[in-house]
C-alpha cells in the first residue's frame, strides 16, 4: 500500500510527521505518536534487527541527553506548575536542581528520536532509488546533485563488500583491533582506512571512465525512466495528511495540550 | 565529424566535472561506510563519517571536500534514520562544510599541523556550541566530548592518510 | 568511399602520463580496418589500457598529460570530438567490471547510456532487450547488479556499451578472474556479435589458447611500441619472439618447437591445438620414438611419492559446513587432510566456494558446524592475529592490504603486529626483499608501481612472517607470462624450503604444472581430490564443474594409446617420448 503511494505524498507525510512530533513536548502525546509509526512499520514489517542495531550505538547519547536535560531546564521555562516542582539538588546550595519538567522532557527527546528514525527507515524502506531521483526532479533539484546522491547511494554496498574485504586483508598481517585510548586505535585503525581511501580513488577514477564511456553529461538532462503521476489514493492520503494536521495544531495552541 | 564539433559546443559537463562528481559520489558513499567502521574510544565507539570528507578536503580542493562532508553527513544521517531530525542535521551538515573549507584554507596558509588543530577545535569545540540553541548549555556541555574525541580521530586520520598518500601517483 | 573501410587510424601517437617521466606510449601507427577482431597483447606496463584509453578520447580529454601524433576512429578526431559523442562510435569496456555497473537493476544499467542521449523510453526498452539477448542475459531485466556472478557482471558490461550500438568495441582484460568456462562463454559472446553486425573488436588479453582461431590478427606492444603484427598463428608458432614479449606460448607448440628445432618438422607444421598436436605425435613415433617414456615417468611418480616423508597434518578439516549470514550455505561438509610440506591446488569454478574454504584455514571465518585444526590450533578457539603468525595468507587484490608510503614499511607491518623489534624486523625485511627481488624499490611508493609489482610486495609482507603454512588465492590474474613465471618460481622455492603450499587458481596449466595435489570444488563440497594426473583425466566430470584440463592433459587423453593411460603434464614428457637426433626403429 504505501510502496504505491506517490513519492511526493509520503514526502509530505513524512514533513507532517515532523512537524507533528516537535509540536508536542509532553511524552504522553510522544509515546502515542511512537506507537503510531510503531504500527506502521509493524504494517510493513521492517526488520526488527536492524532498528535495534541503529538504536544501541545512541544510547550513550539518550542516557547523556536525559541527565542533561533533567538538570538544566531552568524551571522558569515550562508553563505547568508541575514540571517546575524540583525533584532534588545535584550540588549543596540549592544548585543545579534536576527538575521534574526536565526529566519529562528528556523522556519526550528521546521518544521522538525513535519515531523519528521507524518514520525514516519507513519512508526509506518503501521508496525506490527511481522515486528519490524523480523526486529530485520534481523539486528542481539540479541534476548533478541528483545523479551523484543516486551514484553514492549504489556504491555503498560495494565500498561495503572493499571494507569487509580490507579488514580480513589486515588481519590475516596479525593486525588486532582491541586497544583502547585514542592514539593507538587511530594507529590500528590507519591500516583499514588508508587502504580504504586508496580503494575509493581507484574506483572514482574508473568510474568516471565508465560514465564518460556511455555518454554521461552529454546534456543535463536525461530520459526519465517512468513519469510519476498522482493516483486517487495519494488525494486521499493528503487530505488525511492536512486533517491530522489541523487537529494537532488545534489541539496544541488551542486547548494547549501536550505541553509541560 | 563537424556535427559532433557541434556537441562538443553545447556539451554540459566537462570530462573533467565528470571525474569531479565520480569522486564525490564514491567519496560520499565512502562516509556512510566509515560510519559502520567503528572505532573504540573512551567515550564509546566513534565512526568514520566525516574522515572521507576531510580527506577530500585536503586531496581534491576545500569544495570538493565541502560537499562531500555535507552530503556525507546527510546520507550518512539518512541511513540510520535522522535521529537528530531532518532540520538539525541538515545544519550540522553546513557547519561540517565550513570545516572542511577552513581545514583545506589553513593547510595552505600555515600547513598540516595548524590546519588539524583548527580543525579539532572547530568540529569539537564550536560545534558543540552551536548546539546551544537546540539542546540548550547542558546538551552543549554534554555533546562536547564526543564531539571532540570524534573530531580528534577524524581529522587525524584523514591528515595522516593523506600523507601517506600523496606520494604516489593517484592524487 | 575509402575512409569508411578504416575503423581505427593511428599515426605516430606518443603519450606521457602527467606523473611519469617517459612515455608510455611510443609513436604508434596503427591502421584497423572495419569488420576485424584484432587482439593486442603484450608484458604488463607495455601501454595496452594506455593505448585503449588514447581511443575513445578518455586520454587526452580526461588525463592530462602530452599526447602527440594523429587519433581518428571511425573517421572522428579524437581530440575535437567530445567523449560522451565518440561512446557511440567506439565502446570501451574496461578492466574491472564493478565500478562499470552504475545501476542497480540490470534494466536501469544497461539504459544509462541511451538515456544520456535522450532517446525516448519505447526505443530504450526495445533496445535494452536486444541487447541483453546479445550478451545472453535476456530476462535478466529486474536483477539487482549486487547479486550477478563474476561472469555475468563482464557481460552486463558489455552490454551497457553495446546498447549504444558502437562501430567499434575494444574490451581490455575482459576476463581476467572468471573460470574457463565463464572465459570461453565471454568469446562465444564476441563471436555472435561481430557475426551478427560487421563489429570491429580490439580485444586485449594476457591467456591466448581459445583466441588463436577466433582472431584475425594479433598486435603485440612493447614497452609502448608495436613490436609484432600479423595472424595469431605465426606469432603462437614462434616461441622465443613469445618468450621475448612476455606473452605465454602454448604448451602443445612447445612440443612441436622441440621437434621444429631438431629439423623433423617445418615451421608451419608446429601444432596450435591438441589435435594436430596428436596427428603430429602419432606421424613422428614410428620414426624418432622410443618406449622408455613410461618408465621414466614412472619415477616420476615415485619421486613425487617419497616428496614428503615425515607425514605431519598441516590442516585437518572434518565435516566443515559454512552458511554466510544471507544465503544457502557456501560449504557443505567437506573432510580434507593436508599433510606438511604439500603443494595443493583448490580449483573450481567462480563461487564454488574456494575463497570461503581457504578462509577458514586462518579463521578469519569459523566454522558453522565441523571444525578446522591447522598446525595443531583449532581454528575457532583462535584469533586471526594469533594464528597469523604460522599460517600466511595472500589475498587476490594487493590494493587491499597496501598502505604504507615506502615497500620497506608495508614489510614491517607484519612483524611489529608479531611483536618482533628493531634489529629482528630489519633482518627479516632485508631476507624477503633480497628474496623476492625487491631490493631496489624498498624506499618506493608501492603505488606508484606496476599491479604485478604489487602483488609481488603483498606476497613478501606475509613471507616477513614466515608462516609454515602459505595460502594464495590467485596469485597470478592479470600479470603476464614473465610475472607468471617469477611469482610460481618464487612459490616453488618456498615449498622446496618445507612451506605447505595452498595455491587457488583459474590457470589449469599452473595448477597442473606445479600442484602436486589438486583439490576440486564444486557447490561447496569436494567432487574430486587426487595428482594432477588423476584429476584432470577424468575431464567429464571437470566439464560438469566449468572447468576444461589443460590443453596437454587432453592430448595425453588423446594418446591414450600410445602413452598407456599416463597423463602427462609437462612438455618435456613428450619431447622425452623421443630420443633426440638420431633415427631408431622402434618395434
Ligand atoms: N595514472 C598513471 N600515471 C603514471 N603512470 C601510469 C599511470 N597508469 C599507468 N602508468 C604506467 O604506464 C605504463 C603502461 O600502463 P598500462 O596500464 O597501459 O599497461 P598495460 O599494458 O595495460 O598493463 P597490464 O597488462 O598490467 O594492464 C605502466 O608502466 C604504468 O606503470
Ligand atoms: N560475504 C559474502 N556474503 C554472502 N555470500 C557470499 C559472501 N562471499 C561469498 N559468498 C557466496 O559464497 C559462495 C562461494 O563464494 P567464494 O568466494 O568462496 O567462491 P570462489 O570459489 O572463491 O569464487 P571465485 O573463483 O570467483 O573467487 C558464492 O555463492 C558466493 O556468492
Ligand atoms: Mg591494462
Ligand atoms: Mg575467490
Amino acid at each position: 500500500m504505501i510502496h504505491r503511494l506517490d513519492v511526493r505524498t509520503k514526502m509530505l507525510g513524512f514533513l507532517g510527521f515532523i512537524m507533528l512530533s516537535f509540536l508536542f513536548q509532553d511524552p504522553r502525546y510522544q509515546l502515542l505518536i511512537l506507537v503510531l509509526t510503531g504500527l506502521l512499520a509493524y504494517w510493513i514489517d521492517i526488520p526488527q534487527r536492524k532498528m535495534i542495531g541503529m538504536l544501541v550505538p545512541l544510547i550513550p547519547i539518550i542516557v547523556s541527553i536525559i541527565l542533561i536535560t533533567g538538570f538544566t531546564f531552568a524551571p522558569e521555562r515550562f508553563d505547568r506548575i508541575s514540571s517546575q516542582t524540583i525533584l532534588f539538588y545535584a550540588l549543596p546550595g540549592e544548585r543545579l536542581g534536576a527538575t521534574v519538567g526536565g526529566f519529562l522532557m528528556g523522556t519526550t527527546f528521546i521518544l521522538r528520536l525513535f519515531s523519528m528514525m521507524i518514520a525514516s527507515s519507513v519512508l526509506t524502506l518503501t521508496t525506490s532509488m527511481d522515486d528519490f531521483t524523480q523526486f529530485f526532479h520534481k523539486m528542481k533539484v539540479p541534476v548533478e546533485i541528483s545523479m551523484m546522491l543516486t551514484t553514492a547511494i549504489r556504491f555503498i554496498p560495494t565500498l561495503d563488500k572493499k571494507r569487509r574485504l580490507i579488514i580480513e586483508a589486515q588481519k590475516a598481517r596479525g593486525a588486532n583491533f582491541n586497544d583502547k585510548g585514542i592514539i593507538s586505535s587511530i594507529r590500528s585503525y590507519l591500516p583499514i582506512m588508508i587502504p580504504m581511501f586508496i580503494n575509493s580513488i581507484l574506483i572514482a577514477n574508473s568510474l568516471s571512465m565508465a560514465m564518460l564511456n556511455r555518454g554521461y553529461g552529454l546534456s543535463r538532462t536525461w530520459t526519465s525512466m517512468r513519469e510519476i503521476a498522482f493516483a486517487p489514493r495519494d488525494y486521499w492520503t493528503i487530505v488525511l495528511i492536512v486533517l491530522v494536521m489541523t487537529l494537532a495544531v488545534f489541539v496544541r495552541f488551542r486547548w494547549h495540550l501536550g505541553v509541560l | 565529424m563537424s556535427n559532433l564539433n557541434l556537441e562538443k559546443e553545447d556539451l554540459k559537463i566537462s570530462a573533467w566535472n565528470v571525474k569531479r562528481l565520480s569522486i564525490m559520489a564514491i567519496f560520499i558513499a565512502l562516509s556512510a561506510v566509515g560510519a559502520l567502521i567503528k572505532i573504540p574510544s573512551p567515550v564509546g565507539t566513534i565512526g568514520m563519517d566525516s574522515a572521507p570528507g576531510f580527506f577530500c578536503a585536503l586531496a581534491f580542493g576545500g569544495v570538493t571536500g565541502a560537499v562531500v562532508i555535507a552530503f556525507g553527513h546527510l546520507v550518512t544521517s539518512a541511513v540510520v534514520g535522522f535521529p537528530m531530525t531532518i532540520p538539525i542535521h541538515l545544519y550540522i551538515a553546513f557547519q561540517m562544510a565550513l570545516w572542511a573549507l577552513t581545514y583545506r584554507w589553513v593547510n595552505g596558509k600555515l600547513g598540516l599541523i595548524p590546519a588539524v588543530i583548527v580543525a579539532i577545535i572547530l568540529n569539537g569545540v564550536v560545534s558543540a556550541f552551536a548546539m546551544f540553541p537546540i539542546v540548550g548549555m547542558g546538551g552543549a556541555l554534554g555533546l562536547m566530548p564526543f564531539l571532540v574525541v570524534g573530531a580528534v580521530i577524524n581529522v587525524i586520520i584523514s591528515a595522516v592518510a593523506y600523507k601517506a598518500i600523496k606520494g604516489s601517483r593517484l592524487i | 568511399m575509402e575512409l569508411d573501410e578504416i575503423a581505427i587510424e593511428l599515426s605516430n601517437v606518443s603519450y606521457r602520463y602527467p606523473s611519469a617521466v617517459e612515455p608510455c606510449v611510443k609513436n604508434v601507427s596503427l591502421t584497423i580496418k572495419k569488420g576485424r577482431f584484432i587482439v593486442l597483447m603484450g608484458a604488463t606496463g607495455a601501454g595496452k589500457t594506455t593505448l585503449s584509453l588514447c581511443l575513445n578520447g578518455l586520454i587526452p580529454q580526461l588525463l592530462e598529460g602530452e599526447l602527440t601524433g594523429q587519433i581518428s576512429v571511425a573517421g572522428h578526431d579524437v581530440r575535437k570530438t567530445a567523449v560522451q559523442s565518440l561512446s557511440r562510435v567506439l565502446g570501451l569496456v574496461l578492466q574491472d567490471p564493478e565500478t562499470q555497473i552504475i545501476g542497480r537493476t540490470v534494466e536501469e544499467d544497461t539504459a544509462f547510456g541511451p538515456r544520456n542521449f535522450l532517446i525516448p523510453l519505447e526505443e530504450i526498452k526495445w533496445k535494452v532487450n536486444q541487447t541483453l539477448e546479445k550478451v545472453r542475459l535476456k530476462g535478466y531485466n529486474q536483477r539487482l547488479t549486487e547479486e550477478l556472478s563474476g561472469g555475468e557482471k563482464q557481460r552486463l558490461a558489455i552490454a551497457g556499451v553495446l546498447v549504444m550500438e558502437p562501430e567499434i568495441l575494444v574490451l581490455d582484460e575482459p576476463t581476467s578472474e572468471l573460470d574457463p568456462i565463464g572465459r570461453s562463454e565471454i568469446y562465444e559472446t564476441l563471436d555472435d556479435l561481430r557475426r551478427k553486425k560487421d563489429l570491429t573488436i580490439l580485444l586485449v588479453e594476457h591467456s591466448s589458447e581459445e583466441l588463436i582461431y577466433k582472431a584475425d590478427e594479433v598486435i603485440v606492444l612493447n614497452q609502448g611500441e608495436v613490436a609484432w603484427r600479423g595472424v595469431p598463428a605465426e606469432l603462437f608458432r614462434n616461441i622465443p619472439l613469445l618468450l621475448q614479449w612476455g606473452i605465454k606460448p602454448l604448451p602443445v607448440s612447445q612440443i612441436g618447437w622441440d621437434f621444429y628445432a631438431k629439423g623433423w618438422i617445418s615451421f608451419d607444421e608446429i601444432p596450435l591445438d591438441s589435435l594436430s598436436a596428436e596427428a603430429l605425435i602419432r606421424a613422428l613415433l614410428p620414426k624418432y620414438g622410443h618406449r622408455h617414456a613410461r618408465g621414466q615417468s614412472k619415477d616420476r611418480l615415485l619421486e613425487q611419492e617419497t616428496h614428503s616423508p615425515e607425514k605431519l597434518t598441516a590442516v585437518q578439516v572434518s565435516d566443515l559446513t559454512y552458511q554466510y549470514s544471507s544465503g544457502q550455505p557456501a560449504l557443505r561438509g567437506i573432510n580434507l587432510t593436508i599433510e606438511a610440506g604439500q603443494f595443493v591446488a583448490l580449483i573450481g569454478q567462480n563461487g564454488a566456494g574456494k575463497t570461503t574454504l581457504a578462509k577458514h584455514f586462518n579463521g578469519l571465518l569459523k566454522p558453522t558446524s565441523g571444525e578446522v585444526i591447522v598446525a595443531g590450533l583449532n581454528t575457532s578457539q583462535y584469533d586471526t592475529s594469533e594464528l597469523s603468525k604460522t599460517i600466511g595468507y595472500v589475498f587476490q587484490n594487493p590494493d587491499h592490504q597496501i598502505f604504507a608510503a615506502t615497500v620497506e614499511k608495508e614489510l614491517e607491518f607484519g612483524l611489529k603486529n608479531a611483536g618482533y623489534k628493531g634489529n629482528e624486523i630489519k633482518e627479516r625485511v632485508e631476507e624477503v626483499l633480497h628474496y623476492t627481488g625487491l631490493e631496489r624499490l624498498r624506499s618506493v611508493h608501492p603505488f606508484s608501481l606496476g599491479k604485478g609489482e604489487r602483488q609481488m610486495i603483498a606476497v613478501a609482507s606475509i613471507l616477513v612472517l614466515k608462516p609454515k603454512l602459505l595460502i594464495i588465492d590467485e596469485p597470478t590474474t592479470g600479470s603476464d607470462w614473465a610475472g607468471v613465471q617469477t611469482m610460481m618460481a618464487l612459490i616453488r622455492k618456498l615449498h622446496a624450503a618445507g612451506t605447505t603450499i595452498i595455491m587457488i587458481s583459474h590457470d589449469m596449466d599452473l595448477v597442473a604444472q606445479y600442484a602436486k595435489r589438486v583439490i576440486v570444488l564444486k557447490d561447496g563440497g569436494v567432487l574430486l581430490d587426487g595428482t594432477p594426473q588423476d584429476v584432470f583425466s577424468s575431464d567429464q566430470i571437470l566439464l560438469d564443474s566449468a572447468l576444461i584440463p589443460p590443453q596437454l592433459c587432453r592430448l595425453s587423453a588423446q594418446l591414450k594409446d600410445i602413452l598407456a593411460n599416463e597423463t602427462f603434464i609437462e612438455a618435456s614428457e613428450f619431447t622425452a617420448l623421443f630420443e633426440s637426433g638420431a633415427k631408431r626403429v622402434c618395434l
